[in-house]
C-alpha cells in the first residue's frame, strides 16, 4: 500500500523525523507510536503530502509523491486520503452535514446527500445532521470527523492521536470504529497515538525512534 | 455544495460585521448614484427647457437673470424693452424667429406670460384640452399648472402682482382658463400662457388706477424675446452686435446653464468626495473582517486542503466572499440610489421633473459597480495570499489558539 524509505525531515536545523524503511500492505491496520516529539504528526503529514520530506522516498497507492507537482497533490489527496486531525477541526460555519458535503466537493467527488446521510446513519450520528459543530458532544464530534475522513472512501485513512479526549471506555470504541470504518470502505488504517490503551486493537505496530 | 455556499456560510457566521460592512458599501454607492442621477436630470432639465431656444434678448442687467428668469421661470426678469425692437430683431437675416414674452403677474407661483402661439410651438406643446387664446385674459395652463390648481376649462382666475406667490391679487381683472396643455416635459407644464394684450391689459388698468399713465399712451413693451438663430455662424456675431448697438442685452442659455452648473459643481465635488470616503471606509472594514476571518479560519482552510483544495481554490474562496460582499453592496446602493431619487421625486413637487432619471440606468453606474468590485477584490488580495501560502501542517500541528 506505501512504502517509506530513508524519509528524514527538518524544521530548520532541527531534525524532526527519521525513517530507515517501513513497508504497509493493502488493507492492514497499524499502529504507529512513539514519544512525544518523536515526529508521528509530522509523519501523517508525508504521507497526506501536506508536506514534502527533505530526503527519502514516499510511495503511496503506487505513486511516488515526489513526482506530483502541487495542486495535483492536492487532487491526489482529496481522491487517496482519509485525514482525522487531532483536534477534529470540523468548520463551525457549516452543519454537520454540510461538513461531509464538502469533504465531497473539495475532493471533486460527486456531491450526493444521500451518501452522507446514510453514512451518518450507520454511525448512529444522523440525528445531528442539521446541528453546528458547536452543539456536539466530544464523541459525536469524533464521529463526524470519521464520517467526513471516509465518504470518499479512501485508500489510506490517517488518524492523528485520535483518543486523547477520550476516556477508557470511549478510547477503545473510537479505536474500534476507525478500524471497523476502515474496512467497511477497503482503507488501509495508521493511527498515529502514544495511548497505551488501544494498543490491543491493532495487529501492526511500528515504533517512531526520535529523530 | 460549492464555493459559494461555503462563502455564504461565512457570511452568515458573523452577521454583524457582514451587514454593518454592506451598509456602509452601500450607503456610499447610493451616494454617488443619486449624485450621478441628480447632475444627470439637472442637466436634462436644463436642456430640455432651454431647447429651441439659442439666445435670450431682454433689459440690460445680468445675462444669467435673463436666463433664469425668461428661460427657467425661476428668477424676476430686469426690465422691459420696447416691442419696436424685437420687429428690428424680426428684421435681421442671421434670426429665424422671435417669440415675445412678456411678464409680471403669477398665479399660485406659476409666471403668466403673455406671448404669441408660435411659444407652443418653441415649447412642443400640444392642447389636451380646450383651444389656444385667441381673446384678452384667455389663458392656457400647463399640465403642471392645471394639475396643482385643479382649474378646469371654463374656470376664472385672477393672476396676483409679482412673480412670486402672495403678491397683490388682481381680482378685478380675471383671467379664463379656454384650453389646457398635454404634459410637455419642460418648463412649459409651469406656466400659463396668454396674449401678451392681457398682460398690457392687467398692468395698463393698474397704471391707470394709480394715474401714472397721465402722460398718455407709451410705447408697448414686452418682457423678452427669445431668439433662434438662422444659421449656427449667428452664435459667433449676434449676440455681440445685440450687446454692442443696441439698448439690448443678449444671453445664451446653454452657456449660462453651463455657468450654473459650474457653480453646483463645487457641492457635488464635496458630497462626492464624502461618498468616496464612506465606500473606502467600507473598503477598509472589508479588508479587515477578511484578514481577521484569515486568523481565525487558518484552521478550516488548513482542513480543506486535508480534504483536497488546492491552494488556488482556498484562495479563491476568499476572494468570491469579497466580490461577493461588493457586489451585494454595490447592487444594493445603486437600487437605493435609484428609489431615493423616486421618492425625492414623489415628494417634493419642484423635484418632480427629476423623476423619470430614476427609471434610466447610466453609463456612469457600470464603472461605479465595476469600481466597486475591483476595491472588494483589493481588499481581498492579502488574506487571500496568506491563503494560498498557508502551511497546512504547521497549521494544523498548531491546533486551536
Amino acid at each position: 500500500m506505501f512504502a517509506l524509505e530513508g524519509i528524514e525531515h527538518r524544521f530548520g536545523p532541527v531534525a524532526a523525523l527519521r525513517v530507515g524503511q517501513w513497508r504497509v500492505e493493502r488493507g492492514e491496520r497499524w499502529l504507529l507510536s512513539g514519544a512525544s516529539g518523536s515526529g508521528k504528526s509530522t509523519l501523517l503529514n508525508v504521507l497526506a503530502g501536506l508536506l514534502r520530506p527533505s530526503a527519502g522516498k514516499v510511495m503511496v497507492a503506487g505513486q511516488d509523491l515526489a513526482q506530483l507537482e502541487e495542486s495535483a497533490l492536492d487532487r491526489w489527496r482529496g481522491r487517496n486520503i482519509g485525514y482525522v486531525p487531532q483536534r477534529l477541526h470540523l468548520i463551525e460555519s457549516l452543519d454537520v452535514l454540510d461538513n461531509l458535503l464538502l469533504a465531497q466537493f473539495l475532493a471533486g467527488a460527486t456531491v450526493d446527500r444521500s451518501v452522507a446521510v446514510e453514512l451518518l446513519a450507520s454511525l448512529g450520528i444522523d440525528r445531528v445532521a442539521s446541528r453546528k459543530p458547536q452543539a456536539l458532544s466530544q464523541g459525536q464530534a469524533q464521529r463526524v470527523a470519521i464520517a467526513r475522513a471516509v465518504i470518499n472512501r479512501p485508500a489510506l485513512l490517517l488518524a492523528d492521536e485520535p483518543t486523547a479526549a477520550l476516556d477508557d471506555a470511549n478510547a477503545r470504541a473510537a479505536a474500534a470504529l476507525l478500524s471497523e470504518r476502515a474496512g467497511a470502505v477497503g482503507a488501509t488504517l495508521v493511527v498515529a497515538s502514544h495511548d497505551g490503551r488501544i494498543g490491543s486493537a491493532f495487529s501492526k505496530r511500528y515504533e517512531l525512534e526520535p529523530a | 455544495m460549492n464555493l459559494f455556499r461555503i462563502a455564504y456560510a461565512y457570511a452568515r457566521k458573523s452577521p454583524l460585521t457582514t451587514v454593518l460592512n454592506l451598509v456602509l458599501l452601500a450607503l456610499g454607492v447610493a451616494t454617488v448614484t443619486l449624485l450621478l442621477l441628480l447632475t444627470t436630470a439637472l442637466d436634462d432639465r436644463l436642456k430640455r427647457d432651454a431647447a429651441g431656444i439659442d439666445l435670450v434678448v431682454g433689459a440690460k442687467g445680468s445675462p444669467l437673470q435673463l436666463v433664469l428668469a425668461g428661460v427657467f421661470h425661476v428668477d424676476v426678469p430686469p426690465g422691459n424693452i420696447p416691442l419696436a425692437e424685437i420687429d428690428r430683431l424680426r428684421a435681421n437675416p442671421l434670426v429665424a424667429s422671435v417669440v415675445p414674452i412678456a411678464m409680471g403677474d403669477s398665479y399660485l407661483g406659476y409666471h403668466i406670460v403673455g406671448t404669441e402661439p408660435s411659444a407652443l410651438e418653441l415649447y412642443g406643446a400640444r392642447l389636451r384640452q380646450g383651444r389656444g387664446w385667441s381673446a384678452p385674459m384667455e389663458a392656457v395652463l400647463g399640465a403642471e399648472v392645471a394639475r396643482r390648481s385643479g382649474l378646469v376649462v371654463g374656470a376664472g382666475f385672477a393672476g396676483s402682482h409679482g412673480l412670486a406667490a402672495g403678491g397683490e391679487v388682481h381680482a378685478d381683472e380675471p383671467y379664463r382658463v379656454v384650453g389646457v396643455l398635454e404634459p410637455a416635459g419642460n418648463v412649459v407644464d409651469r406656466l400659463i400662457l396668454t396674449g401678451i394684450d392681457s398682460v398690457w391689459k392687467v398692468h395698463h388698468h393698474e397704471e391707470q388706477e394709480q394715474g401714472e399713465s397721465a402722460a398718455g399712451e407709451r410705447a408697448p413693451e414686452v418682457t423678452m424675446g427669445l431668439v433662434r438663430y438662422a444659421t449656427p455662424l449667428a452664435a459667433a456675431t449676434l449676440p455681440r452686435q445685440i450687446n454692442n448697438e443696441t439698448l439690448l442685452q443678449s444671453a445664451s442659455p446653454a452657456y449660462e446653464s453651463a455657468r450654473l452648473l459650474t457653480v453646483f459643481g463645487v457641492g457635488t465635488d464635496v458630497i462626492r468626495a464624502f461618498a468616496a470616503f464612506l465606500m473606502l471606509a467600507a473598503g477598509l472594514g472589508m479588508f479587515i473582517a477578511l484578514y481577521q476571518a484569515m486568523e481565525q479560519r487558518q484552521y478550516d482552510l488548513a482542513v480543506m486542503r486535508t480534504l483536497g483544495a488546492s491552494r488556488w481554490r482556498v484562495c479563491a474562496l476568499l476572494l468570491l466572499e469579497a466580490t461577493v460582499l461588493a457586489a451585494a453592496g454595490a447592487t444594493l446602493g445603486i437600487l437605493a440610489g435609484h428609489a431615493l431619487l423616486a421618492c425625492i421625486g414623489a415628494w417634493l413637487p419642484a423635484a418632480a421633473s427629476l423623476a423619470p432619471v430614476a427609471m434610466r440606468m447610466l453609463p456612469g453606474e457600470g464603472a461605479l459597480v465595476a469600481l466597486v468590485l475591483a476595491g472588494g477584490i483589493l481588499a481581498a488580495l492579502l488574506p487571500a495570499w496568506r491563503a494560498y501560502r498557508l502551511d497546512v501542517a504547521a497549521t494544523l500541528a498548531k491546533g486551536y489558539p
